[in-house]
Parts: C-alpha cells; sequence; structure tokens
C-alpha cells in the first residue's frame, strides 16, 4: 500500500511504496520530471513504483517543492530547493526502508538534477529520456509557448473573437530560476566518476551522447510535441524494471 | 491550513488528499474528481491550486483518485458508473467518519464533471456544483448561433472546404478518440441533477471553455436548455471560448482561480447555514459585473454577491449554464 507523506518542514510530499521483501536492502528514489512532461507521466511513475515494489524494491516517489502536490508555487522555487528536495528525499527513503543501497531514477529535467545529486548511499544513476542541456530545455519550453500561442490564435480565428494579448505561458517562472536551469548541464563524462550510469531512452540519437551505458526502449516518444495524452510506455517502464532489479 | 492523506475503500486502497482550513466549524467539504485518466493533482496543479484556495476561505478540500486513476488501483468487473458508485459510498463514508455529516461542493472537469453530475443526480447531501466543460444540452437557437459563426467568420468561410474535408475524413476513421470513451451522464442524470439541486436551493458554478464551442455557443444555454424553472437562480455561467479545455495558460488558470474562490466566497455562508427549504422564493435576479476576464459574461441571479472585485467595461448577463464535457488524455 502506497504510504504518502510530507517531508522537508511538511513542504514536500512524497509516496512510499515498501517492498513486497522487507527484508530487501534496494531503494529505487524517483525524481519526477517537470512542467508538462510532469503530467504526462506521472501514471507511467505510478506503475512504475508499484511494479518495482512489487518486485522487491522499495521505492519513494515524491513532488519537487511548487510542483505537483507539494507546497508552494513554481514563481517561489529555486533550483536550490529542488536540488534539496532530492537530498531529503534519498535521506528519508533511507529511514522509512533501511535499504542501504540506492538507485536515483530521473526523468527528464529530473534526470539533469539528479545528476548533480550527490549521496554515500547512491549505487546507480538511471535517467530516462534526459534533458542534456537546460538551457536547450528553456527553448524547448519557449517553442511549446509559442505553440500554445499559435493554439489560441488559431481558436481566436476560428470563433471570430479578437486574439487576447496575454503572455501565453504555460508557466510562470521566474528569472532567477530561469537563469539557474540555463546554467545546468549533464556532463557523461563526469557522471561516470561518481557512480555508474544508465540511460534510457526513446530517442535513438541520444547513443551520441557518449553515455558508457545506453538503452534504446525500443519505441519513440515526442516529449515536447506529445501533449494531448497521459503517457504510459510499457517498454520503458519494463527496461526500467529490468535495470532496477537486476543484480 | 493543513494536508493530510485520506483514505476509502472497504480495503482502504482508495487514495485521495485532505486540504483543512483553519476554522472547520460548519464548513462544507468539496470533493474533488479526477480530469479523465489523469491523476488527482491534474491539470497543471488545477486540482491542487483549487483544494487550497478553497480551504483557505473556509472549506474543507478533498482530491481524490477514483478506482483506476492515480494512486487508487482500479475495480475489476464493474463498470465505470458502478465503480464510481461504489467509490462514492466508501468516501461519503470515510468522509462522515472523520469530519461528521456536512454540506457537500462536488467539482470535476470534463468526465470528472460528469461524475460530480452522475452523483448529485443520486445523492441528497450534495448541495454545489462545480463543473469544467460538463454536458450541456443544445437550446432552440444553437444550430442557428452555429452557422451564424460560420457564416460571419472569415477565417471559417476561407477554409470551409477543410473543414468539410476534415468531417468527412473523420467519419470514416476507425480511431478511437479518448473523448469517445467518456462515460456521460445520461438525460436523466442530468435532469435529476439540476431538480434536485433547484430543489435544494443548491448552488451551480459551470465553465465552459473552447472544448465546449461544439455544443455550447452561448452564455445561458446550460441553464435555458434544461428549461427547469429556478434553475436559473442558482446557477452561474461562464464562457471562455478563448480557452483551451485543459487551461494550458497560466493566465487563464489564474482566473479561473479567481472566479472559484470569488463564488465559493460568495456562497459560503449559504453552505455553511442556509437552511434548504424546497420553496424557498428566489432572490430578485441581480447583475453583476465581472473580473476583467474577455468576453465573459456571467449568469448571476438570486444569489448574494458578497464582493466582487471588477473592473468597468466588462460584460455581464444573466445565464445559466450547459454541459457536456470533454476529452480525457
Amino acid at each position: 500500500m502506497i504510504e504518502p507523506f510530507f517531508f522537508r518542514d511538511e513542504q514536500v510530499v512524497g509516496f512510499y511504496h515498501p517492498s513486497s521483501d522487507p527484508n530487501s536492502s534496494r531503494l529505487l528514489v524517483i525524481c519526477p520530471p517537470f512542467f508538462d512532461d510532469y503530467r504526462r507521466s506521472f501514471r507511467a511513475l505510478s506503475e512504475l513504483a508499484i511494479s518495482c515494489a512489487d518486485q522487491g524494491v522499495h521505492v519513494l516517489r515524491f513532488d519537487c517543492f511548487g510542483t505537483g502536490e507539494s507546497h508552494g508555487l513554481l514563481e517561489e522555487v529555486t533550483l536550490e530547493d529542488w536540488k534539496e528536495d532530492i537530498r531529503a528525499a534519498i535521506d528519508e527513503g533511507i529511514e522509512l526502508s533501511g535499504a542501504g543501497q540506492v538507485d536515483l531514477l530521473g526523468v527528464r529535467f529530473g534526470a539533469t538534477l539528479a545528476a548533480q545529486s550527490r549521496h554515500s548511499k547512491i549505487m546507480r544513476y538511471i535517467f530516462w529520456d534526459p534533458v542534456m542541456s537546460g538551457k536547450g530545455y528553456l527553448e524547448l519550453l519557449n517553442r511549446s509557448n509559442q505553440a500554445i500561442e499559435l493554439r489560441h490564435k488559431n481558436i481566436a480565428k476560428e470563433r471570430n473573437l479578437t486574439f487576447e494579448k496575454i503572455p501565453y505561458e504555460n508557466f510562470f517562472l521566474s528569472v532567477a530560476l530561469r537563469q539557474d536551469i540555463s546554467r545546468i548541464f549533464i556532463d557523461p563524462n563526469e557522471c561516470e566518476s561518481s557512480a555508474p550510469y544508465f540511460v534510457i531512452s526513446t530517442n535513438k540519437a541520444d547513443r551520441a551522447l557518449g553515455f558508457a551505458h545506453y538503452e534504446f526502449a525500443g519505441i519513440d516518444y515526442d516529449w515536447p510535441d506529445y501533449h494531448n495524452g497521459v503517457l504510459s510506455q510499457k517498454p520503458v517502464l519494463e527496461a526500467i524494471v529490468r535495470r532496477v532489479t537486476e543484480p | 491550513m493543513r494536508e493530510h492523506v485520506f483514505r476509502y475503500g472497504d480495503t482502504k486502497y482508495g487514495l485521495g488528499m485532505v486540504t483543512i482550513p483553519d476554522d472547520m466549524e460548519g464548513a462544507p467539504v468539496v470533493v474533488l474528481f479526477n480530469a479523465g485518466l489523469l491523476h488527482r493533482a491534474e491539470p497543471y496543479r488545477i486540482n491542487v491550486l483549487v483544494s487550497r484556495h478553497l480551504a483557505q476561505i473556509g472549506y474543507i478540500t478533498i482530491r481524490i483518485d477514483l478506482s483506476g486513476k492515480g494512486d487508487t488501483p482500479a475495480r475489476s468487473q464493474t463498470s465505470n458508473r458502478e465503480s464510481v458508485a461504489l467509490d462514492w459510498a466508501f468516501i461519503k463514508k470515510s468522509l462522515e467518519h472523520e469530519f461528521g455529516k456536512r454540506k457537500l461542493v462536488l467539482f470535476g472537469l470534463c468526465s470528472g464533471a460528469d461524475n460530480a453530475i452522475k452523483i448529485a443526480a443520486q445523492d441528497e447531501d450534495v448541495l454545489g456544483l462545480i463543473l469544467l466543460d460538463p454536458i450541456s444540452r443544445q437550446d432552440e437557437s444553437f444550430k442557428l448561433r452555429q452557422i451564424r459563426g460560420v457564416i460571419t467568420s472569415l477565417y471559417k468561410l476561407r477554409n470551409i472546404h477543410r473543414m468539410l474535408r476534415h468531417r468527412l475524413m473523420k467519419r470514416h476513421q476507425s480511431t478511437v478518440f479518448a473523448s469517445n470513451l467518456r462515460d456521460e451522464p445520461t438525460r436523466d442524470d442530468l435532469n435529476d441533477c439540476c431538480q434536485n439541486l433547484v430543489k435544494r436551493q443548491g448552488r451551480i458554478l459551470a465553465f465552459f471553455s473552447d472544448f465546449a464551442t461544439k455544443y455550447y455557443n452561448q452564455q445561458g444555454q446550460f441553464g435555458r436548455s434544461m428549461r427547469l424553472e429556478g434553475l436559473e437562480h442558482i446557477c452561474e455561467e461562464v464562457y471562455w471560448p478563448r480557452v483551451e479545455h485543459l487551461y494550458s495558460v497560466q493566465v487563464h488558470r489564474d482566473r479561473l482561480m479567481g472566479r472559484i474562490v470569488q463564488w465559493g466566497k460568495g456562497n459560503l455562508p449559504h453552505f455553511k447555514g442556509a437552511a434548504v427549504i424546497a420553496d424557498e422564493k428566489p432572490n430578485k435576479p441581480i447583475q453583476v459585473r465581472l473580473l476583467a476576464d474577455e468576453n465573459t459574461s456571467i449568469a448571476f441571479r438570486g444569489l448574494a454577491v458578497s464582493e466582487s472585485p471588477r473592473s468597468a467595461g466588462d460584460s455581464c448577463m444573466a445565464s445559466k449554464p450547459a454541459l457536456e464535457a470533454k476529452a480525457t488524455l
């Protein structure tokens, strides 16, 4: 049974999935993606957590401050808050489960943040479609906002309405947060110096990123442009479960 | 304001999150349902922010994952309707156990609105509805307005061949759209829901976005098309044809919050204490001005308007609400 709880001064929400094997020493901490990616992948990550717990691994999911069910608003967040959330989530997971080994799974921009996290109990990093560069990610978010604006222009045209001049932003981000995001990136060479990194990707081109351990999940998924659905990619989830549950 | 986990169901696998206001005395409970297949926080945190805004002004709020959504496992061997009805029975049991008997307000977007209508049709404790893109009947002039919309739109006239081709192609496609999988309320559900709320002097707040323009194209259509005396007095309709179904733009979400809080504040005394009298004579209709939110007009009659941060120049007309919902994701 899922055990939700709040930590970090009751500001951050966590969802603990205890392992079917209470003596398991392994814990998976999931750093979720952000913004629209979060909405589309929630279901997949929930299923992933249940599946891993069934196969003997404790799992901790959480929502970073200002996102999901955690407190705060995006406008108030700093990147340092999110990094601290990840560290605190690892500690909480260890305390709840008693596990001695942690796999840190990061999804999209959650992977970018996870790659910056260092903790003595992290045995392995797993990235699902990692965002390699914060700068590139901001550009992608801007393109996404432009697409939203275009859609609204078309709506106005179709309905014979005047186009409303407002900021067509999916989420308001503070200038400071944008600056922080633009400075962050994943360096595959540096990654390997801390713990092994595994990349599970839905984009064949990611093979060229230079990670020592890379797996194409077998399906393509268009993260930036596919906005109308909820994502539940069985091949990706199976690949992650295999990786997490392997000895 | 504080939050804690809410569990329901025979095995307590049903999951939700409760937000408690500082003053719990007589506070009504707002239950927020999933939008489509999304989990209880979404889309774009709307359910979370609505929960917290309403808790700040005195409502207890619970955002729920119904069976098969978010963190609540699916039931087997039940239809959606049966599953929702079962969930609701368990949710009410847990609610009454934790808070005692309270007035209930239901909130939902799309299929969440569908579920709210179906439940309100059956449950006498439901006194309020906040519906985002619910279903709506069409009134006599709906088609006329639609045709007028096409012939007065240069854009549509220019692209009429594309629209026709698109419609023809769609007719021959076997693609299953999520919106087609919706389990919408029946005609009887909608009738019963509205009749019950009129009888109990309930309150309805209904928003219609661009998505709804397929079946709703004028402020007041919902109430008019129901042909139910007294409905217009308890119903407030907001027609936002420039807004996307999932409120993808933050400015639109902020406006949505503003309108819900405004409605919530205005109706809190009613939900808290007003005796429900079936024959209570509605107040004289009043007109209110609205927030500076584009072409929105509101139908707001007969309710005590507590405050209205409005700006000059915004249109406001009396109207009624409507229904039909949207796709799911």
